[in-house]
């Protein structure tokens, strides 16, 4: 029941806000494009969809000077930033005692977490195929962009979309302990610190392409990446339902959001 | 409807706000409760709600425990200090977002509702263009809709007209005779005496009289 | 205007936020500064072993010019500092004005006090409130470094320094090397300030303090990203912000024009236009 509230409440009221992740997108898009002319890389579209999600190689261990990966951070951000705001606002008398339960309530934030993953995953995908099919990208799902260092699976690739939504339901569990403001600090700090360091432990490190395995020889190796994202979910979840069910209401948040 | 409180306790950061109250109270009857500022009546209304739990003792209801047993009342409507809506949709389109999650009302009732508690029910205004007497008579609207067993409401004739006032007594009385168990927390004690059977005086989260 | 300026002066100092904001600053100062000291032991002791053969280049001490949160250039710290500061800067004052009108507290306001004194009190501590906890958080880590590091006189030849003699005031970097520190540090106060202000523009179109505090942190991250794209990184606040200078070309017209244009836009936008509208 209250899936539906999230959907019409949240969902559908934050999906403008997926025009300005489209226009992120598009620009990122023409900067690769114009990348590629100016050095003759015969680039297609899967190309341009993973740009978006490459970051940079482990550092130090790559011994290139460390360029923060504006893009992929971003990109990351902006998502974060989209996730921070509604869970918090619908901590709101009416609506939590008509639903009935904590429990099924944190449980609909973190469906609603999958769906805004998904759709915003999605919104990127289809920005730059569009693209790709406007500006005459062959459409084709081989990888040019990045060089192979081990087997690339369907598994890997999905790393970014599934470290998304593990990183949302990890910043509700802070933004439920704390504020949606420290939640949505703590998550983009742990981001910029995963870009420096390489650790599964700053596990936004699954994110990047480049910092697996499949990708970097230094890299994180898939199995070990859902390894530890499956921890920090199964801990996030039950460490915020635990907090949820126990914690008093004394306002309602909706004029906080 | 049976509603216990058996030597319930509330402590809010080295404070007692709720200081070991017991009480049965029945559907079919209006409990009014008076109290000054402060006095826990609000947090009383909350932690039967639900949404504050005891620091010691039970609320039961229907033979259920409250935080055990279940989240929150199975069948409550409550309008707790200042009502709470999305401030970027209508009065209607606001009670069909809630009455989704629990009542599945049709959109003549959830209109009924509306005009009953005097809001123009095809007012195309936002929320948050409403002002603060349209947004208790929503509040209240929310709460009755779907005539709950459990119906709770903290001073609810809060910034309402005279003619609004006349219509919330009169919800009342109707919910009351469905059966339904009704809190109303009022400052106003003539308020009270009009349209409760009971009239509790709490004073300091002790039930005084 | 004296008696605005106090109460919310007053507001600052005794919020929360402020100390959260300064205790994560101070946090990543010190983070910082027990890694290079770390490091620093760890290299001394290799050095007394096996002396030049550690680096393969002349040892030359650390000092304070590249051991500090502001010119250190390969550490985690600055990095996350110099990242976060629009939304460090932000935190302690800027959602006020959003609860201000949501809770109903700024009719409060308006009524005791005279309306161009309210917003320009406001205005003023916004903009305070990021001055001085960059100020508090910088001059933090250049005390706390003093305190260990010598004040060595930068020599470029070491190639231990990532300031350029081609970069903005590049020579007085390597001749008056505090001079430099204590200008790019005031730089760096008044462009936090001004972040703070920016906050207080974007919560003119929203109630919500969640949007007013992140809100400018964003907006500055998109601009970072689509002038990096266009190799024009040095037009960006979050890049010409750190003392070492990641990127080519960065001028003080360019440091200074930009404050200039973003405080007028924050200025215009929160005085000129908020102040005139209808408060509900």
């Amino acid at each position: 029941m209250y899936f539906k509230y999230d959907l019409k409440a949240g969902f559908l009221r934050d999906l403008p806000k997926l025009l300005i992740l489209a226009g992120i997108v598009l620009i990122a898009n023409i900067s690769l494009f114009r990348y590629a002319e100016l050095f003759s890389l015969d680039l297609e579209s899967f190309d341009y969809i993973l740009y978006l999600v490459k970051s940079i190689p482990p550092f130090p261990q790559s011994g290139e000077e460390f360029r923060f990966p504006v893009a992929w951070y971003l990109i990351q951000l902006y998502l974060n930033w989209i996730i921070g705001r509604y869970p918090f606002s619908s901590v709101c008398d009416n609506v939590l005692i008509y639903g009935g339960s904590r429990q099924r309530w944190y449980l609909s934030k973190v469906a609603w977490i999958a769906i805004t993953v998904f759709a915003y995953y999605l919104v990127m995908i289809i920005t730059s195929l569009l693209f790709s099919i406007v500006s005459g990208v062959p459409i084709s799902w081989k990888i040019n962009l990045l060089i192979h260092a081990g087997e690339i699976s369907s598994a890997t690739l999905l790393l970014p979309i599934v470290t998304s939504f593990v990183t949302g339901v990890f910043q509700l569990f802070l933004e439920i302990l704390t504020t949606p403001i420290i939640g949505f600090f703590a998550v983009a700090m742990l981001s910029a610190a995963s870009t420096y360091i390489t650790s599964p432990l700053l596990f936004t490190n699954c994110s990047q392409l480049l910092k697996l395995s499949a990708f970097s020889e230094d890299g994180i190796g898939t199995g070990e990446s859902y390894l530890t994202l499956g921890i920090i979910f199964a801990l996030s979840l039950a460490a915020g339902l635990i907090i949820f069910s126990r914690r008093d209401i004394l306002r309602s948040q909706r004029d906080e959001e | 409807m049976i509603l216990e409180l058996q030597n319930v306790s509330k402590e809010i950061k080295g404070v007692t706000v709720l200081d070991n109250i017991s009480l049965t109270m029945q559907g079919g009857k209006i409990y009014g409760f008076q109290g000054k500022n402060g006095s826990g009546k609000t947090m009383l209304m909350r932690l039967i709600c639900g949404l504050i739990k005891p620091s010691s003792g039970q609320v039961i209801i229907n033979g259920e425990i409250l935080g055990e047993d279940i989240s929150f009342p199975r069948s409550v409507g409550a309008l707790i200090e200042n009502p709470a809506f999305l401030h970027e949709y209508t009065a209607l389109k606001n009670l069909r977002l809630l009455s989704d999650l629990r009542d599945h009302l049709s959109d003549d009732e959830l209109k009924a509702i509306l005009s009953d508690v005097g809001l123009d029910p095809l007012d195309k205004r936002k929320y948050r263009s409403f002002s603060l007497g349209m947004k208790q008579k929503l509040g209240i609207a929310a709460a009755v809709m779907g005539e709950p067993e459990l119906v709770i409401l903290d001073e609810p004739i809060n910034a309402v007209d005279d003619a609004g006032v006349e219509n919330i007594r009169k919800i009342l009385s109707k919910l009351k005779e469905s059966g339904s168990l009704i809190i109303v927390a009022c400052h106003d004690r003539e308020e009270l005496e009009l349209i409760s059977d009971e009239i509790l005086k709490i004073d300091a989260g002790r039930i005084v009289s | 205007m004296k008696a605005a300026l106090k109460l919310e002066l007053r507001r600052l100092i005794f919020s929360k936020e402020l100390y959260i904001a300064l205790t994560i600053g101070l946090a990543l100062v010190v983070w910082l500064f027990v890694y290079e000291v770390s490091e620093s032991v760890r290299f001394a002791e290799q050095y007394a072993l096996y002396g030049d053969k550690v680096s393969g280049y002349l040892y030359y001490p650390k000092t304070v010019f590249n051991s500090s949160i502001e010119l250190e250039y390969d550490a985690l710290p600055p990095i996350l500092l110099y990242l976060l500061f629009p939304i460090i800067a932000a935190f302690p004052y800027a959602s006020t004005y959003c609860k201000d009108k949501k809770n109903g507290y700024l009719k409060n306001l308006l009524v005791r006090i005279d309306r161009k004194d309210c917003f320009m009190a406001k205005y003023m501590v916004s903009f305070l409130s990021g001055f001085f906890v960059s100020g508090v958080i910088l001059l933090s880590s250049l005390i706390l470094t003093m305190l260990v590091f010598p004040v060595l006189t930068p020599e470029a030849v070491t190639q231990n320094y990532y300031v350029q003699t081609g970069n903005m005031w590049g020579e007085l970097f390597y001749t008056m090397p505090m001079i430099y520190t204590l200008l790019y540090i005031l730089i760096d106060m008044l462009w936090c300030g001004c972040m703070a202000s920016f906050a207080l523009l974007i919560s003119m179109f929203t109630r919500s303090a969640f949007l007013a505090v992140t809100g400018s942190f964003v907006v500055f991250e998109v601009l970072d990203y689509v002038l990096s794209l266009f190799s024009l990184s040095r037009f960006s606040p979050i890049t010409f912000l750190r003392p070492i200078q990641i990127a080519d070309g960065i001028s003080l017209e360019i440091i200074l024009t930009e404050f200039i244009v973003f405080m007028a836009a924050s200025f215009t936008g929160f005085y000129f236009l908020e102040r005139k509208k209808d408060v509900f």
